[in-house]
């Protein structure tokens, strides 16, 4: 029998929480968890934190649950990971808000989301804290806003396999990537402040993920400047590859408009379009189509960008005859058809673009937000979906199929454990380090020993 | 005839023959299970005399008999090799004529303690990467090794003990290549109880076409220098 399960339940790892008539708010104060606050609270309810040092991970299992610090004096609540913890705040409720935290040294996301709706995140400092700040998984209608991250190894805020989410007002520095949109659907990425990253803003395919596309992506009015930091993304991750001195990347990703943005000081390219090749030559996903279409590119301010290139592009350059890398970059192939369009190109530098036609768009003012009005309905969770939400909403975050991601392809675990989906089960609850090249699993001990193995042998089983 | 048959073998790339031990190469083989036949010793250096004329005096290998050299392997891997000859899991596909020759000299080893004692004897040799011998695209070799191979064999190639996975980079790349080729095509690990040897096999079958291997193969060549 098909059984309807509460998506805060995903997990099924806490009690089922009553919901109460009344919100209430349970304050945490310094020396208290704020676990034990959220395992207390039900839907509605305000964990309001005040400033103090909170050594914990925060599972968020339920819908309808804020946690908010409270700022006092300028004083804040802070999450301190000390190198050793992996998340400080893990969800998969629905409507589900976190803001006004300091969050320092966790060696894996700051905030991720594991496939709930409705999410808001804002307010928040992110310093430092290994792989990924903000990380929003498989989950529809979110804001991202007023955060400030710095110091991360992979993307500040990494919004993957989502649908209609805005990311406005948010500054990142001192990251590999600043902000990226990935295979993800209806994305504004507004009044960002991008600068000193390796690259600024990325919009792209990942392929081998169990989403496919990237599209409907507006980028509008962000500072995106001197983006020249090293990349020191885990050596062998997709990351790494990255190139220093970009300003924008878009690649694979259809139908994008970019709109409105400063971006100049980027010593390799201001923006690059570009088809997967770019990063990997290994684009065997049947489903993901590798080439960037119908970009839009209206009126920005560029300046100052391609002072020093990395060798591939100066290569490029020299059969223009020039050193410098361009403000535009449509790299060779279908980057530079006539779908895509621009208005005033002889504005810029640029290379590739001759054959792009003239944009009929000359705005995008009508656009105020890709969230849904009224937010996203709840995903309807049954013990049939279940398995696979799961695999999606937290494998898949660090497991590509046949890609370098986090962790080890899909393939190669499938491998690994042919046949032997408990060795797995048994693996994630407790994983021990096996390579030398890859951060630790983070271990899956809050998902019962059922589930594990269900997502074992969905695992097993993806073939693409 | 001869030079037409290895004409063709080389145009069409994939010929059985080259799977197939030369007069020189059965010789040696015969040297070599005689000597084995008379030692009973677990005296390692002794066992190695019937090793040295395919696999060198200082485990250098010989490209001509096909032997690739041993001095790159990490111990671990040697020995399980030699255990998989030894129980038919390597070397017993009706294609893999090489693999069948090695395979008879491993099974002539007297026991367990011999098979421990020239592995030891071996590792007492100085590692030495082999030589190139092949060109490929190092950059996109590097590529797919990154996303499909580390996983196992390591960022450098320098082999996993955890998983099993033996060190590559210092192997003769002509020998990697090939039996990259054989996990591939079944004629290696395609026996479900060679747990390692089928999980190699199944990731033979992840590269795309055989220029690519090459390019793989190059990249990890280039890992030793
Ligand atoms: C935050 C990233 C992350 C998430 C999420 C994640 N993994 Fe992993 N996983 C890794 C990393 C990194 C490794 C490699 C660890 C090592 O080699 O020490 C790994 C390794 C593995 C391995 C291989 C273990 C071995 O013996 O080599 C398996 C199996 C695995 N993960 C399964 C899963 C499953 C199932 C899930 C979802 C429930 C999952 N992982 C979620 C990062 C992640
Ligand atoms: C007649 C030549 C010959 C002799 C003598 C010989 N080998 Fe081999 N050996 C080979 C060949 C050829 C291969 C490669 C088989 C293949 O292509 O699969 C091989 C493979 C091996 C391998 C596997 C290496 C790897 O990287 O997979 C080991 C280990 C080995 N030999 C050890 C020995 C030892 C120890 C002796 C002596 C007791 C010995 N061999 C004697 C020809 C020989
Ligand atoms: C899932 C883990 C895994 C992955 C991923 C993997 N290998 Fe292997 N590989 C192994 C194991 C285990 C062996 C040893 C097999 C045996 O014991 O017979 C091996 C053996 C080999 C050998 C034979 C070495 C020798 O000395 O005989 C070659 C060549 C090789 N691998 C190449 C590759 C290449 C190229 C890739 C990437 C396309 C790759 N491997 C990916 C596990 C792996």
């Amino acid at each position: 029998m098909k059984k309807i399960i509460p998506m805060g339940l995903l997990w099924l790892g806490l009690l089922l929480a009553v919901p109460s008539l009344m919100a209430a708010e349970i304050s945490v104060k310094d020396g208290d968890s704020i676990q034990s606050a959220v395992n207390k609270a039900n839907t509605g309810d305000v964990i309001l934190v005040y400033p103090g040092t909170y050594k914990e991970s925060v599972y968020v299992d339920k819908d309808g649950i804020t946690i908010r610090g409270v700022v006092q004096d300028g004083e804040w609540p802070v999450m301190e990971g000390e190198g050793v913890r992996n998340d400080a705040i893990l969800y998969s409720g629905n409507d589900f808000t976190v803001e006004w935290l300091t969050i320092t040294h966790y060696k894996g996301n700051a905030i991720m989301g594991q496939a709930g709706n409705n999410f808001v995140i804002r307010y928040n400092k992110v310093i430092d804290t290994g792989v990924y700040g903000i990380f929003p998984q498989f989950g529809k209608n979110g804001l991202i806003e007023y955060n400030v991250l710095s110091g991360i190894e992979d993307a500040a805020i990494y919004v993957g396999m989502c649908d209609n989410v805005d990311v406005r007002h948010n500054e990142v520095f001192d990251n590999v990537a600043g902000i990226e949109i990935e295979n993800t659907r209806h994305a504004l990425v507004e009044n960002n402040y991008a600068h000193d990253n390796t690259a600024g803003l990325l919009v792209f395919i990942t392929p081998g993920l169990p989403i496919k596309t990237t599209y409907d992506v507006i980028l509008r009015n962000n500072f995106v400047v001197n983006n020249n930091t090293a990349n020191f993304g885990a050596a062998g991750s997709i990351v790494s590859k990255v190139p220093p001195g970009i300003g924008i990347v878009v690649m694979a990703a259809d139908d994008v408009i970019v709109e409105g943005n400063i971006v100049s000081g980027n010593k390799t390219a201001g923006i690059v379009i570009t088809d997967l090749a770019f990063i990997t030559d290994i684009s065997s996903d049947p489903d993901s189509e590798p080439n960037p279409d119908r970009m839009v590119f209206l009126d920005n301010l560029m300046f100052d960008n391609g002072a020093d290139p990395v060798a591939d592009v100066k290569a490029l350059m020299l059969t223009q005859f020039s050193r410098r890398g361009p403000d535009i970059l449509a790299n060779l192939g279908s980057a530079q058809e006539p779908d895509n369009c621009i208005i005033n190109r002889e504005r810029y530098t640029r290379f590739g673009v001759k054959k792009w036609s003239e944009c009929e768009r000359k705005d995008t003012s009508d656009i105020l937000t890709m969230r849904i009005p009224g937010g996203a309905p709840n995903e309807v969770v049954t013990t049939e979906n279940r398995t696979k939400l799961l695999y999606q909403g937290i494998c898949a975050g660090c497991h590509a199929y046949n890609l370098r991601m986090i962790g080890p392809p899909t393939l190669t675990v499938q491998a690994l454990y042919r046949n032997d989906a408990q060795g797995i089960a048994d693996y994630i609850a407790a994983p021990h380090k096996v390579r030398t090249d890859y951060p630790a699993m983070p271990p899956q001990g809050h998902l019962s020993p059922e589930l594990r193995r269900e997502v074992a042998e969905y695992m097993l089983g993806v073939t693409k | 005839m001869k030079r037409l048959a290895l004409l063709l073998c080389v145009v069409l790339a994939a010929c059985s023959n080259d799977n197939v031990p030369d007069v020189s190469s059965e010789k040696a083989a015969a040297d070599a299970l005689q000597v084995l036949q008379q030692s009973s010793s677990a005296d390692g250096k002794a066992l190695y005399a019937a090793c040295a004329a395919c696999h060198g005096a200082k485990g250098e290998g010989n490209v001509a008999l096909s032997a690739p050299s041993l001095v790159n392997q990490q111990d671990w891997y040697l020995f399980r090799q030699l255990n998989g000859f030894r129980s038919g899991l390597r070397g017993s596909h009706p294609q893999d004529g090489y693999g069948a020759q090695m395979q008879a000299i491993a099974k002539t080893l007297p026991d367990e303690a011999a098979v421990n004692a020239v592995v030891s004897y071996i590792a007492s040799f100085s590692a030495e990467p082999a030589a190139k011998t092949l060109d490929g695209n190092i950059k996109r070799g590097a590529d797919y090794y990154s996303n499909l191979c580390g996983a196992c064999h390591g960022p450098a190639a320098e082999g996993n003990d955890k998983l099993q996975a033996p060190a590559l980079a210092g192997v003769d790349d002509w020998y990697l290549l090939k039996q990259f080729d054989h996990f591939r095509d079944g004629i290696r690990g395609a026996d479900e109880a060679d747990r390692y040897g089928y999980q190699m096999g199944m990731m033979g079958k992840t590269l795309p076409d055989a220029e690519t291997a090459k390019d793989v193969i190059a990249y990890i060549q280039s890992l030793a220098d």
